[in-house]
């Protein structure tokens, strides 16, 4: 090739580019306002995925289900649950902490969220890698007991446990469970000694609850209120500061001589890290409209759950305290992890 | 009982406005869809119907949701007959039989049993649920952590004898699946096992992707290595189920319906466990028992009947005790909670004409999949039709697709291509696949209920063997293994041959 040839190429090259490239460079910052614009305007402009890390059919996946339907219809795009079940949620949870911050993919968790880090390696931290969004629903526990059982109330369960060390077997439904974890706060409060014998799902140690092979079991209200109001357990005590509408004759674990004590399952919506401002305040502000609804609180109340309405700054706190907390209970209980 | 009846007639009568039949006739359609579609279970098909009920009246909402669950664990064996991939866990025992029925060209009359089995399956767990509720829901109590240890060493024992020639193989493969179900972490203090550091397998191996390879993926590796024409239609299929094959196997429906609504009653073992018992109890039972895994009907009758009969029987404890017989069930329990109707001990006080209802929605259910079941089943025979280099990929891309979607890990397809190519090589040496199924099954429910025992009993291993229950079934584990001893069985012969002398 002569020389000259190059040198024209270069020339014809530079010419386009000299007419193409300004022309590029008025049109990115358009391009960019645009996409930012129809950001801004029309999240959602396509369907949502929201995580469940749990299989379908569990009582966290009922209600994510429902948080689900009621985005979807408020927001007008489809939300595609999806169930990514594995590793005591984190799996589930992982996908979401590094999925992109644009707002269409979340993250519906419930309480084990806070108390895993105490438990198991995560390969996330649950504030750095999540933006909290809303706490959705408490879920009060009961405890129940055997109906053959002596005790009566709370008080009497103590002392039986004093009388008899060693003699009392509780069921938990999986092990760092609100219901596991609210079992240890009254053993160590009360100073007893209650042997734990872990169940994986409730079902199973219902069977052993009624059938007498386990003295006690802790659950959300949800589960245990069906045995206890037809008499096949016994109800000891609800776990939340104030009785319960559903069961106006079970007092409270705080009224039975441990005053301060609370403790709940509870339920929440995360996003991955950094969303952006408007959109975590989109979607905070449809979770509490939902929330808000009367058909969805009476709802709520059948189901024993307390909807919790708030900021997700109020989430982010909620989540903190509840997590330094677990990770007390399982210190002091010396629940093996990891 | 005539007060009973009345009201069943009320409960009958209250769904008979076109807009339920329709809802039926859907419900009964998407459920044995979801079925037929290997990833998609019932447990997820009744989870997905759950959300889009949530606004319709409480009883139109549970009538679409127990005519999917019936559905798909009905649809299940339309996969399992025509690819060898059961659609749901509850039909991987129907792939023994019917896939081997269909390579004989009666795909067709296989489908035909299944629907009769299912059908008759699923009305004598009915007539349990109408008329022994109460009484039955507290048989669920008598079963604690020891009596679950055994009954699944039972299981994976009796597994062991089910299909192949030589039990000793059949029990390696039991075992191997025991191994399997013990990776991952554990599931009481989630300790990581045999994870090498890898948190994918910590996960564990699921059920699904393993039975979809183990079965679907192994019958592809084999049908590549074979060099077999597509089936031919026999000249003696038919769709149409035949009277005399329930009129022949009366006994194997009427044991499989008992087996399966009892497994359903059960919470923590449902419809795979019951086609699983009720199978190995036929071939026990069997005049033939050589020919189960080769074609055998009365194989694949008990498989469907079990399965089917579990599913009003995994209900009984959800209306009496509150606490589900199976997953599906469990699901379905709490739809019921989220349209107010609150199942367990007071049900009867409360809502009285409720388990009627329940009974009703079976029925129309059972309805559902006897239409279908006579009608879908000759487009679907086309299938076998369809030459290799065309269907494989398809089933290819089904097990794939079906592995990933039950929980959208790509690890899920890994474990299902590994499956394959392990139950390919065990069925070339001559090692049957389902114990090692089985033993997947099993194995969590062995160990924990080992492990809870032990902790119940302060590390005593006398209820294990003490308890009643507890001692029958061990008892007869012991008379199992015995049986199959070289030894033991000479000693029988010659005993035999001494008398006759």
């Amino acid at each position: 090739m002569h020389i000259t040839d190059v040198v024209n190429r270069a020339r014809i090259l530079e010419n386009a580019m000299n007419r193409w490239l300004p022309a590029l460079a008025r049109l990115i910052p358009i391009a960019v306002l645009a996409a930012a614009a129809t950001a801004q305007a029309a999240y959602p402009d396509r369907p949502i995925k929201l995580v469940i890390p749990f299989p379908a059919g569990g009582p966290t996946d009922a209600l994510g289900r429902q948080l689900a339907q009621s985005l979807s219809t408020s927001l007008g795009q489809s939300i595609v649950v999806e169930n990514k079940a594995g590793g005591n949620s984190a799996i589930g949870s992982d996908a979401v902490a590094k999925a992109a911050p644009d707002g269409y993919t979340l993250l519906f968790n419930a309480s084990l969220f806070a108390t895993n880090p105490h438990l198991v390696k995560l390969p996330y931290d649950i504030y750095k890698d999540f933006t909290p969004i809303a706490l959705i629903a408490k879920a009060p526990l009961l405890i129940a007991v055997n109906n053959d059982l002596p005790a009566k109330n709370v008080a009497e369960l103590i002392a039986y446990a004093k009388a008899n060390p060693g003699k009392l077997n509780f069921g938990i439904g999986s092990n760092g469970s609100a219901g596991h974890l609210a079992q240890e706060l009254l053993r160590s409060n009360a100073g007893v000694d209650i042997q734990m014998i872990p169940y994986k799902g409730s079902a199973p140690a219902y069977a052993d609850l009624i059938g007498g092979r386990i003295q006690g079991f802790t659950d959300p209200v949800l589960g245990a209120i069906g045995q206890v109001q037809g008499g096949k357990v016994r109800a000891l005590a609800v776990t939340s500061a104030k009785r319960l509408s559903a069961l106006p004759s079970v007092p409270t674990v705080a009224e039975s001589g441990m005053p301060g004590f609370e403790y709940h399952s509870w339920y929440g919506l995360w996003g991955p890290p950094n969303l952006p401002p408007e959109i975590l305040q989109k979607l905070n502000a449809e979770v509490n409209r939902w929330l808000a609804q009367p058909d969805v609180k009476t709802q709520f109340e059948k189901l024993g759950y307390e909807a919790q309405p708030g900021t997700p700054t109020e989430f982010d706190k909620f989540v903190r305290d509840n997590s330094q907390r677990d990770a007390k209970i399982i210190k002091d209980a010396g629940i093996k992890a990891e | 009982m005539f007060d009973g009846l009345i009201a069943f007639g009320h409960s009958l009568v209250s769904f008979l406005d076109p807009f339920s039949i329709g809802l039926i006739l859907v419900s009964s359609l998407v459920g044995v869809i979801i079925g037929a579609l290997p990833g998609l279970t019932a447990t997820m098909g009744v989870a997905l119907m759950t959300t889009l009920t949530i606004k319709m009246p409480s009883n139109q909402a549970l009538l679409v949701l127990i005519c999917t669950y019936v559905g798909a664990i009905y649809g299940g064996s339309r996969s399992a007959i025509l690819l060898n991939i059961p659609g749901t866990p509850a039909s991987a025992a129907s792939c023994l039989d019917g896939h081997a029925l269909a390579k004989q060209g009666l795909a067709g009359r296989a489908m035909g049993i299944a629907t009769s089995g299912s059908v008759l399956g699923t009305l004598i767990g009915m007539f349990f649920l109408a008329l022994f509720t109460p009484v039955l829901g507290d048989l669920a109590l008598k079963f604690g952590a020891y009596e679950f240890f055994w009954l699944a060493v039972f299981g994976v024992i009796i597994a062991g004898t089910l299909t192949g020639g030589d039990p000793l193989k059949g029990w390696i493969a039991g075992l191997v699946g025991i191994f399997c179900a013990a990776v991952g972490q554990e599931g009481i203090y989630a300790y990581d096992r045999f994870t090498f550091g890898s948190r994918d397998l910590a996960g564990g191996f699921n059920l699904v992707p393993a039975l979809v390879g183990a079965f679907g993926f192994a019958e592809l590796l084999m049908a590549v290595r074979e060099k077999a024409a597509p089936v031919k239609i026999s000249p003696f299929d038919s769709v149409i189920p035949k009277l005399v094959d329930v009129t022949k196997y009366w006994k194997t429906i009427l044991r499989s319906g008992l087996i399966g609504t009892f497994i359903g009653i059960l919470p923590g073992v449902g419809e795979d466990v019951a086609a699983w018992s009720s199978y190995a109890a036929a071939k026990r039972a069997s005049k033939e028992p050589e020919k189960f895994g080769k074609g055998s009907i009365d194989g694949l009758m008990a498989a469907e009947t079990g399965d089917n009969a579990c599913v009003p029987g995994a209900i009984i404890p959800v209306l009496t005790l509150g606490i589900p017989g199976s997953a599906p069930a469990a699901v379905l329990m709490a739809a019921m909670l989220i349209h107010g109707v609150r199942p367990g001990p007071m049900i009867m006080t409360e809502a009285p004409t409720f388990v009627y209802d329940v009974v009703a929605m079976m029925m129309y259910a059972t309805l559902g999949i006897l239409l279908y079941g006579l009608t879908l089943t000759k487009v679907l025979i086309k299938v076998l039709m369809v030459p290799k280099p065309v269907i494989l990929p398809i089933i290819f891309v089904l097990c794939v697709v079906g592995s990933f979607a039950i929980s959208s890990r790509l690890f899920d397809v890994w474990v299902m291509l590994g499956f394959g190519v392990i139950g390919y090589v065990l069925r070339r040496l001559g090692y049957p696949i389902a114990p090692l199924v089985l033993g997947i099954v099993l194995g969590d429910l062995m160990e924990k209920g080992l492990r809870r025992g032990l902790v119940l009993s302060d590390g005593s291993l006398l209820p294990f063997f003490m308890r009643p229950i507890s001692a029958v079934l061990w008892i007869a584990i012991v008379v199992v293994i015995l049986m199959k001893l070289p030894a033991v069985q000479r000693l029988f012969q010659r005993g035999t041959a001494a008398r006759t002398d």
